[in-house]
């Protein structure tokens, strides 16, 4: 299986990305949607270490869209309000994933792969602007960039 | 003089570093699968594992004098080979920091003294019989312990020089080494 199948996989195991849906490489989203979006890393980034295993970097992107009021803030009940619900939504993901992090709960890439570290590059959501979709609902499109340093053992003639 | 191997490299080809492996080996007690009382038990582990550069450095003692017609003589008295691995950072699985550790608790430097070591050229040989040089009686010592986000233990192999050449018949900690005849 390849990282971004086994990603998939793991992802699906977050709470707040299983109860709404989850998509491929596909842009165009629709209110509570989840969008994985591969990323590309400079191959001269990796680091070589002498005993031929090397130092990589798998990173991806999750676009999450969520539709928004307008709705002023209400002075009396500044936490009541559906947009800074949706951003709470949203965040809950940077948690869970900053979370299994902390607790080394990583995705299995198999047995030549050592995953060091899971982070999310921003603690919270950015919001990547908004836009009116196709039904004329104001939408939000928040991103969050997710990390993941590993040792690659798969090129090592020591075994 | 024994004939001289010629690299299993193409022409131009450049040897990958990690081509060139060192291998520690020495004994710990360790209670066997099933047994209950610990016995003599000979461990190997590769060097390098998240080391960038490290290489051996042959320390010579040399002596060089100039007579009057400016021709110099130089005598090689010794070398001391050491290589220096740093960073040699604390890490789950590593049974050669947690045996160096164990010595750093107790300072029983003196047991900081009885590895083998062998150096495996892979440039040199065939599968199956990888030329390789064993130093016995080598020491091994830490430089210091801590670091910055992980716990850095760099480490020093002092080589002895006793020198047995021969091969190795794999690439793997439970490599057979085959002395020259």
């Amino acid at each position: 299986m390849s990282k971004d199948s086994i990603m998939l996989e793991y992802l699906l195991t977050c709470p707040s990305i299983s109860e709404n849906s989850l998509f491929f490489n596909y842009a165009d989203g629709e209110d509570n949607t989840n969008h994985f979006v591969t990323e590309a890393t400079d191959v001269r980034t990796h680091k070589p270490y002498v005993d031929g295993s090397v130092e990589k970097r798998y990173s991806f992107m999750i676009l999450v869209y969520k539709s928004l009021g307008y709705t002023p803030i209400n002075p009396d009940e500044v936490t009541n309000d559906e947009n800074l619900d949706e951003l709470l939504e949203v965040q809950a993901i940077i948690d869970w994933i900053t979370e299994q992090g902390e607790l080394k709960n990583f995705p299995n890439f198999g047995d030549k792969i050592e995953v060091d570290e899971m982070i999310c590059t921003t603690d919270k959501p950015v919001l990547m602007g908004a836009f009116v979709d196709a039904q004329g609902t104001p939408m939000a499109r928040y991103s969050i960039t997710i990390q993941i340093d590993y040792l690659d053992k798969t090129k090592m003639i020591w075994s | 003089m024994a004939e001289v191997k010629q690299f299993n490299l193409k022409k131009g080809q450049r040897a990958e570093r990690k081509m060139l492996l060192t291998v520690a080996e020495w004994s710990e007690m360790r209670v066997p699968e099933g047994g209950t009382d610990p016995v003599a038990t000979n461990v190997r582990e590769i060097l390098g594992t998240r080391t960038e550069d490290s290489s051996i450095e042959y320390n010579a003692d040399i002596e060089t004098t100039t007579d009057i017609l400016g021709n110099n003589y130089t005598d090689l008295n010794r070398t001391q080979p050491e290589q220096t691995f740093d960073p040699f950072v604390i890490l789950g699985g590593s049974q050669l920091g947690a045996f160096l550790n164990d010595i750093r608790r107790r300072n029983a430097v003196s047991e900081l003294q009885a590895f083998t070591m062998y150096i495996i050229t892979v440039f040199v040989g065939q599968a199956g019989a990888y030329e390789c040089e064993k130093h016995t009686d080598c020491t091994i010592t830490y430089d210091s312990i801590g670091g910055d986000v992980n716990v850095n233990f760099p480490i020093t192999v002092h080589f002895s020089n006793k020198i047995t050449t021969g091969t190795v018949d794999k690439l793997s900690d439970d490599f057979v080494f085959t002395a020259d005849v």
